[in-house]
């Protein structure tokens, strides 16, 4: 393998590769990046076996082939030369030798082979949505996954094809975020999978605000996300997701319908002398008001009134503030809907003209 | 399943009817003492039911993407757990990573095998963070434990694994086997009587400088039995061998006088070479002080195991030893 490439051109994707490489690794291999050079097209690949990821670029290389080298040292050296640099890289028996004007570098490497790339995903069922609604969804539910529970399927976020739409489902038990989005879905069958934490989080960082479509391959143990540039791929969790439709409530009969900014910087206010550990809030609701109480250990207190249109009877209500809080900022819309039966059932809270995505919050007995 | 020692035979038969009937344990428990190839099996039986394209016999192929990633130690669906370079145990952390392994799914759709060698090394909170684990594995997942000291883990652990144990070859295997090794002559009969019949450790103790050492400290031992060393510098000279190694030495000599002294399974004698200077040391002390001292050194190989300051522990011993009489 023998090209000449220019330093941006090679910096950026290798970058986005070198993002998952773990500085840590059991395997010497996998803090190595397999290039290959296929033709005109530079592929770069690293995976720490959980996700992988594979960027794509155009190249006019004087040799085709493949090798695996360090990346930490490989991106150190590109980052490091200066800026429209040319760095010539060439494969020789078990070195790689990288060249820029008056520098030479060899370096290690580790035989193709040996490396654990993925390849094609078999059986895979395939669609396309479009990057920004999906970095959408995704950034409205991630925040309900649950963190190292023993209950591993929870740690992840949940992913349902179903008649054209796609639902995403994510909850640590004390919480629930539900977002729908609507896809082209024709051949799919009814199925759930579970995306782990960390490839959640990779992936809300990759896509992109733009509407140029991502192409989804779903296979039994992987899922794969891929742009022009780039494909990214996560291992599945190995287990069922609870049954969430049980926990969302069908419409109580106490409503709340508040403006969601006043409503917010109140609770943030008022969760300030919440109890640290629990950020217990009381909710007391009377006609047309609602009044957040807080009280902490040291016996201090915060009380907010905030006028919202509610016509149901009296009620007292205990939640978590930072749950709340973090459903009301997921919510798009201006006006806020919270739907409550009694102080012992969960709170539904949605966006008023907005039925895709619904946040389900349970109470806290005070 | 592919014979991986000559002397696993019955053992790959069981698991090969097991793979074939669809009854594949979930977990298991490879028992038997040192030397004798269990993590090599271990090794063999990963390298099995990775194999994308296995044999009808039941060997794999060698050629596919699972083999091939297999032999270069990259395989993401194997897990192998050991001792930290630079710990005595395996700790609980290790055992946290095996869950989080586990709870994925596999790289390609078949077994995720997790191998944890030597198991009796887990610390306790390391074995009780397994327990769930082990009792409720995701589907295809193996765990394979490997140890030869299956009473030291907590009962609830070897409860939750199918149990396979392995014995000492008849001499005659041990012995083909290790003339196939390319060892000859005449020290493989002590090999395998100093390793307990164990072929793999017969290998060590024949081609590392085992024997050499086994001379300086027995040399040692018999000064200070005789009076003719003073126990405290034979402990300082002690220190550069390895502890459980010394320990050992000291109680297969020990057990060879005994008998010698009692006449019993004379020909049971492990240190055959130097019989006659054993039966000349074994009068130095009455039968029942031998058993005294056999009783001191299992102690002593129990306290090598732990955290213990070697120097005070080879001291104690020896001057024990010296002054019975």
């Amino acid at each position: 393998m023998k090209f000449t490439i220019n330093r941006e051109a090679l910096l950026k994707p290798l970058q986005a590769v070198a993002g998952v490489v773990e500085r840590r690794q059991t395997l010497p291999i996998l803090s190595n990046v397999l290039i290959s050079v296929k033709g005109k097209t530079l592929s770069m690949t690293a995976t720490d076996l959980e996700v992988e990821m594979v960027t794509h670029s155009m190249l006019n290389a004087d040799e085709t082939g493949d090798i695996t080298l360090p990346a930490r040292k490989f991106l150190d050296i590109c980052r490091a030369l200066p800026d429209q640099a040319k760095i010539e890289l060439i494969a020789e028996q078990e070195r790689a030798v990288v060249r820029s004007g008056k520098s030479r570098f060899v370096l290690a490497t580790l035989p193709v082979k040996d490396f654990p790339n993925l390849g094609a995903i078999k059986g895979a069922y395939e669609f396309n949505v479009p990057q920004k609604a999906l970095k959408r969804v995704i950034e409205r539910t991630q925040f309900a996954m649950a963190q190292q529970d023993v209950r591993y399927y929870l740690n992840g976020l949940m992913l349902e094809l179903g008649k054209n739409r796609i639902r995403v489902v994510a909850t640590d038990g004390h919480r629930l975020a539900l977002c729908d989005l609507e896809a082209d879905l024709t051949g799919a069958d009814q199925q759930q999978v579970i995306i782990p934490r960390k490839g959640v989080v990779e992936l809300a960082r990759l896509l992109d605000d733009v509407e140029t479509p991502v192409a989804v391959s779903l296979g039994s143990n992987h899922i794969r996300f891929t742009t022009d540039t780039l494909s990214f791929t996560s291992k599945l969790v190995d287990g069922r997701f609870p049954d969430y439709q049980h926990v969302v409530p069908q419409g109580g009969s106490n409503i709340v319908i508040a403006e969601r900014d006043p409503l917010k910087q109140a609770l943030v206010r008022a969760s300030i002398l919440s109890n640290e550990k629990y950020r217990s809030i009381s909710f007391q609701m009377s006609k047309g008001s609602v009044r957040i109480l807080a009280r902490n250990p040291e016996q201090e207190e915060a009380e907010e009134e905030v006028a919202v249109d509610y016509k149901g009877k009296g009620l007292d209500i205990g939640f978590n503030a930072s749950y709340m809080l973090d459903a009301l900022s997921a919510v798009t819309t201006e006006q806020v809907r919270l739907s409550m039966t009694d102080a012992n059932s969960c709170c539904l809270v949605e966006g008023v003209g907005d039925t895709s995505c619904k946040y389900v919050v349970m109470p806290m007995r005070l | 399943m592919s014979v991986s020692l000559p002397w696993h035979e019955a053992q790959s038969q069981v698991l090969l009817t097991r793979l074939r009937e669809n009854r594949f344990p979930h977990a298991l428990l490879l028992t038997g003492r040192p030397g004798l190839g269990k993590h090599v099996f271990s090794g063999k039986l990963a390298e099995v039911l990775l194999c994308l394209e296995r044999h009808a016999d039941g060997s794999a192929c060698g050629k596919c993407r699972g083999c091939q990633l297999y032999r270069a130690r990259t395989h993401p669906d194997l897990h192998e757990v050991n001792v930290l370079e630079d710990k005595k145990f395996i700790g609980v952390d290790q055992i946290r990573a095996i869950s989080d392994y586990l709870s994925l799914k596999s790289q390609f759709g078949g077994y995720k095998i997790v191998i944890i060698s030597p198991a009796d090394k887990m610390n306790i909170n390391a074995a009780n963070s397994l327990l769930k684990t082990l009792e409720e594995p995701p589907m295809w997942s193996l765990l394979i434990l490997v140890t030869a000291h299956p009473a030291s883990l907590p009962p609830t652990i070897r409860s939750r694994c199918q149990q396979l144990s392995f014995v000492t070859p008849p001499k005659e295997v041990a012995r083909a086997w290790l003339k196939e090794q390319g060892r000859n002559g005449d020290d493989l009969d002590l090999a395998l009587g100093l390793s307990g019949g164990a072929p793999l450790a017969a290998l060590a103790v024949a081609t590392g400088d085992w024997l050499e050492r086994r001379q300086q400290i027995f040399e040692g031992f018999e000064k200070v039995l005789l009076n003719k060393a003073d126990p405290i510098t034979t402990a300082a000279e002690w220190l550069k061998f390895d502890a459980r190694a010394t320990i050992y030495w000291l109680y297969s000599w020990i057990t060879d006088m005994i008998r010698l002294r009692t006449g019993n399974d004379s020909e049971r004698i492990i240190n055959g070479d130097i019989g006659s200077r054993l039966q000349q040391l074994s009068g130095v002390l009455t039968p029942q002080s031998w058993f005294k001292c056999l009783d001191e050194a299992s102690d002593a190989w129990r306290y090598a195991e732990s955290q213990v300051n070697t120097p005070l522990l080879f001291e104690n011993l020896l001057v024990a030893w010296a002054n019975r009489k």
